[in-house]
């Protein structure tokens, strides 16, 4: 029978426990893992922009050089791309929610430890793309994460919420969490029209 | 990142922002402003028009400013945000709290992404 397609292997469940034990990790065995599951077939359709790496706020530009990058293949008719609008706030959006899924991990999953890993699978569709962003940190619940208490002006607490208004949250606790973000190119809800054409409800100083 | 400071005559402090404000660089910022706090400007212009990326991180940097600016009875405004920061302020409903004017001027701009 086939293992569904987002069910931790044997190398991901040892790397997991090498994360536990803060024992180096070996990235031959990230690529060895990837070169099963190819040769397999168990992944369907296209294979995913991936990337592993340490979670260290350093490595947070590769990430977002690459995510960025991927949404130059989303464009929604031949030729859309910098210099459109809409393109533009989409590719701003999906950058900046992946920015703080990052720090979300690296500062809160992995509580500042430096040698736990990141596996980051991009999807880039014609009018859509997925970001999904495994590790092996902490887990949480988003639907537990209170909204910032904007009338007491906090300090913290803005990322899942930036997070949700930008893209579409999907998470799955375990070993691995995941964490699936997507967002359709011209997915234009009432609050990001608002964003697009500056007149925000009170927008004003 | 690049953070310039600059005092004023009259007790007034500007503090120009440039490039990326996020969680590697915020660190920076928060040494400035604790400096700059020490002298208690009562207006302090924070000047974010070069300013091309901010995260949630940044933000909590630039509240904080603002509230122990003003907790000390000082003035603060931010001018010149467009674009991805200009969005992450709307977003996070800042721009009713702590904008200045300017806003209204900035609102008319379309966001987009330089990153």
């Amino acid at each position: 029978m086939a293992r569904p397609t987002d069910a931790p292997t044997r190398s991901m469940n040892r790397l997991a426990r090498r994360t536990e034990r803060r024992t180096p990790i070996n990235y031959n065995e990230t690529q060895k893992l990837r070169n099963r599951r190819t040769e397999s077939g168990i992944i369907p359709g296209s294979v995913p922009i991936r990337l592993s790496m340490l979670g260290r706020v350093q490595h947070r530009d590769i990430v977002l050089r690459a995510v960025s990058a991927a949404c130059k293949l989303v464009r929604e008719r031949p030729g859309q791309l910098e210099g459109d609008t809409e393109w533009s706030e989409f590719r701003m959006h999906v950058v900046t929610a992946v920015s703080e899924a990052f720090n979300n991990i690296v500062l809160h999953g992995y509580a500042g430890r430096d040698d736990g890993i990141i596996e980051m699978n991009i999807r880039p569709r014609r009018n859509y793309i997925s970001v999904e962003l495994r590790d092996f940190g902490g887990s949480f619940d988003p639907a537990r994460v209170p909204e910032p208490d904007f009338a007491r002006l906090p300090e913290s607490g803005f990322g899942l919420f930036i997070i949700k208004e930008l893209m579409d949250v999907r998470y799955r606790p375990g070993r691995p969490n995941v964490l699936t973000l997507s967002k359709r190119l011209r997915d234009r809800t009432a609050r990001t029209d608002c964003l697009a054409a500056g007149t925000a409800e009170g927008g004003g100083a | 990142m690049t953070v310039t400071v600059s005092t004023q005559d009259g007790g007034a402090a500007r503090v120009a922002i440039e490039g990326e404000l996020d969680t590697a660089t915020v660190g920076d910022l928060r040494s400035q402003i604790d400096k700059l706090i020490t002298s208690e400007p009562k207006r302090v212009e924070v000047d974010l028009s070069a300013l091309r990326m901010l995260d949630s991180s940044g933000v909590g940097a630039l509240v904080s400013l603002y509230k122990r600016v003003r907790g000390y009875g000082g003035e603060v405004v931010m001018v010149g945000l467009r674009d991805q920061p200009l969005a992450i302020f709307r977003l996070l409903r800042l721009d009713r709290v702590m904008m200045g004017t300017d806003l209204a001027a900035a609102g008319a701009k379309q966001p987009s992404s330089n990153h």
